[in-house]
């Protein structure tokens, strides 16, 4: 057994009877030479014939067959010679002898060469087999929902479109209507796995399901087109698709590029659904949106009812005294000192009222905290990222127009607020207005060497004129749910801190905020 | 009864003080004033008074603990309360201690005079 798997190969797909034709054949031309060199008359190179046999048994043998049978078939050469030739010195014998010998021996290096060749491509093709199949049940099982998708007509559209010249797909876009949905067309489904079958809710091979469940993210679709395009390997995005039943699911999509042109035809494409982790989520951010209004009324509440307290003491001081003036003045004849009295106590307690209201004031903006310096540009990024959420949610891109500014010395809560107040009214203000292009341009210059300007513009209706003047005065508010003391807050702390904030129309359209501040503040002055 | 007759006004107001003392002053009677209601309680029997007139809400005793405190001690001037507040239940409380009147502040001069004669001439 041992032997004999050690001669023939084993496990060929050709089978056993193949081997076997193969191996008679072999042995049978073999005996035949063997048979003519040595009792015919025949002269000639009749040993060269062996090459042959060792030709035919290659295809059945192993390397070590191989050998052991060109061994065989020179010993039966010898033997031939030995038996015809034997005692004499024919030249010619010996040559002929010499010259099948040599056959036999080249023939058999090149045939172990090529047997090794062999052995080494069937060795790759199994690793290649077993790597396709680890792939195979890696995309079956995962969780993730996964797509093979033929992106090669796609892929040399936008190419063909590229070497035209065109660089941005979203400008071909518009101004070519169907420009997407031709592109959609161009990708196949190749395969799906389960999870993906799962997500979409259907076969996702099935036509028209890509383009439904893209009908929503056309915008993202774009992107992926410029992402091609522009040769990147990876796309990722939070995209919203429409399953077969119709919901919308929020995705994180992913798509692996290849490098090679040619491989666009197995793209492969991943989605995990963050419906529920975004929904958590917002559920989140609405309910810190709301403790924060909640606690922000409680304090407004709470400060009313002390201010009110505080007011109606002097308030109530100046109306009986402004009763009595009037008896001291109806006297006949009037007591003027006596009513002069009161008068002076009434400018007194006026003035009194008026430093109460002034005193609330200062400690609305006055806040504890301790100036730090700190780069505005970071500082800029972390505050937009507290308000990622609500960025997304209103579909609004924000925009950072950075000129190299100094670190700047502030207290940074304070600021924070301030610019998230700024951005949270923008928002706002262009959700109300139901504006479609959402921006917000954050732009931070030097305005000279000791000020640093950061202004907030965006793309929604602007400042009305007849609220211009009221903007900033404390309880004055647009919003149906507005306390009107965000702007008059920012302001006062800006200006505690030396600081102004302004606001006014952009001459393109869209209010635009500006907030001045001195690089090194003086000492608080609130 | 004294030829004038003599107003205690109590309240943690200096302002409010001063106005109802020139005010009461414009009605022919003369005042006593106090910062709060312990420094009436202290302030003995030197000089009699013939009403009181006090704020509800005061640091320390407030305007219905000094009227329980009067109670309690013995008869007492009539009191007049003049509160910021309209409190349903404070209104209460002092007209059952035996309030005579339960302003509003800021009070109105004709109630304010209306309620003073009607303590004064209630008097012993």
């Amino acid at each position: 057994m041992s032997i004999a798997s050690a001669i023939f190969r084993s496990r060929e797909p050709e089978g056993g009877a193949y081997h076997i034709a193969f191996g008679a054949t072999a042995l049978a031309l073999a005996a035949t030479v063997f048979y003519v060199d040595t009792y015919t008359d025949i002269e000639g190179a009749i040993a060269v014939l062996y090459a042959i046999t060792v030709l035919l048994a290659a295809q059945a043998i192993t390397r070590v067959g191989l050998i052991t049978l060109s061994c065989l078939c020179g010993f039966l050469s010898l033997v031939s010679y030995a038996l015809t030739h034997a005692g004499e010195t024919d030249l010619q014998a010996m040559l002929r002898l010499v010259v099948a010998l040599a056959a036999l021996v080249i023939t058999t290096m090149l045939l172990v060469k090529t047997e090794t060749a062999r052995l080494a491509l069937l060795s790759i093709n199994a690793a290649l087999r077993e790597s396709e199949g680890r792939y195979r049940s890696i995309f079956d099982r995962t969780r993730v929902a996964l797509w093979e998708r033929d992106y090669s007509k796609l892929h040399a559209v936008l190419m063909g479109l590229k070497q035209q010249g065109i660089v941005d797909v979203r400008a071909h876009a518009r101004a070519h209507p169907g420009f997407t949905e031709r592109c959609i067309d161009l990708i196949t489904v190749v395969a799906s796995n389960e999870a993906g079958k799962e997500l979409l809710g259907c076969d996702a091979s099935a036509t028209g399901t890509l383009k439904q469940s893209i009908t929503t993210a056309s915008d993202k679709f774009l992107d992926m087109l410029q992402a091609i395009m522009d040769n990147r390997r990876v796309f990722e995005d939070k995209v919203l698709i429409r399953t077969h039943g119709g919901d919308d699911k929020l995705v994180l999509l992913s798509i692996s590029f290849p490098e090679e042109p040619l491989a666009f035809h197995r793209v492969i494409v991943s989605m995990v659904d963050i419906t529920q982790r975004e929904l958590a989520l917002k559920a989140l951010g609405e309910a810190q949106a709301e403790l924060t209004k909640a606690s922000k009324a409680a304090a407004v509440g709470v400060m009313s009812a002390s201010l009110a307290h505080e007011l109606n003491q002097p308030l109530g001081a100046i109306v009986v005294n402004a009763q009595t003036l009037l008896r001291w003045l109806d006297r006949d004849p009037p007591d003027l000192a006596a009513a002069r009295r009161c008068a002076e106590r009434m400018v007194r307690d006026s003035q009194r009222a008026s430093d109460i209201i002034h005193n609330t004031r200062s400690l609305l903006a006055r806040r504890d905290g301790s100036t730090e310096t700190f780069d505005l540009d970071a500082f800029i990024e972390d505050t937009l990222a507290l308000l990622e959420h609500e960025l997304d949610r209103s579909g609004t891109k924000v925009r950072i127009e950075r000129e190299h500014t100094p670190p700047v010395r502030a207290v940074k809560i304070e600021l924070q607020q301030v610019l998230i107040n700024l951005l949270t009214n923008a928002i706002q203000a262009m959700d109300e207005a139901g504006i479609e292009n959402r921006a917000i341009i954050v732009r931070t210059e030097s305005q000279d060497a000791g000020t640093i300007r950061l202004t907030i513009r965006d793309t929604g209706p602007g400042i009305a004129e007849a609220i211009r003047d009221k903007l900033f005065s404390p309880f004055f508010t647009t919003k149906a749910t507005g306390m009107g003391i965000g702007l008059s807050i920012c302001r006062a702390t800006l200006e505690a801190r030396g600081g102004s904030l302004t606001g006014d129309n952009h001459p393109q359209g869209g209010a635009v905020f500006s907030i001045l501040m001195p690089v090194h503040p003086e000492v608080e002055r609130a | 009864m004294p030829a004038v007759p003599t107003i205690a006004v109590i309240d943690d107001d200096q302002a409010i003080r001063e106005a109802m003392d020139d005010l009461i002053m414009s009605f022919g009677y003369q005042c006593r004033l106090f910062a709060s209601a312990e420094a009436f309680l202290t302030s003995g029997r030197e000089t009699p008074v013939d009403c009181i007139l006090v704020d509800v809400k005061m640091p320390g005793l407030s305007g219905i603990e000094l009227q329980n405190e009067l109670n309690r001690r013995g008869p007492h001037p009539p009191m007049i309360f003049v509160t910021s507040y309209e409190d349903e239940r404070t209104r209460q409380a002092a007209l059952s201690g035996g309030a005579l009147a339960f302003l509003r502040k800021p009070v109105t001069i004709d109630r304010l005079m209306t309620s003073l004669e009607t303590a004064l001439g209630q008097q012993p």
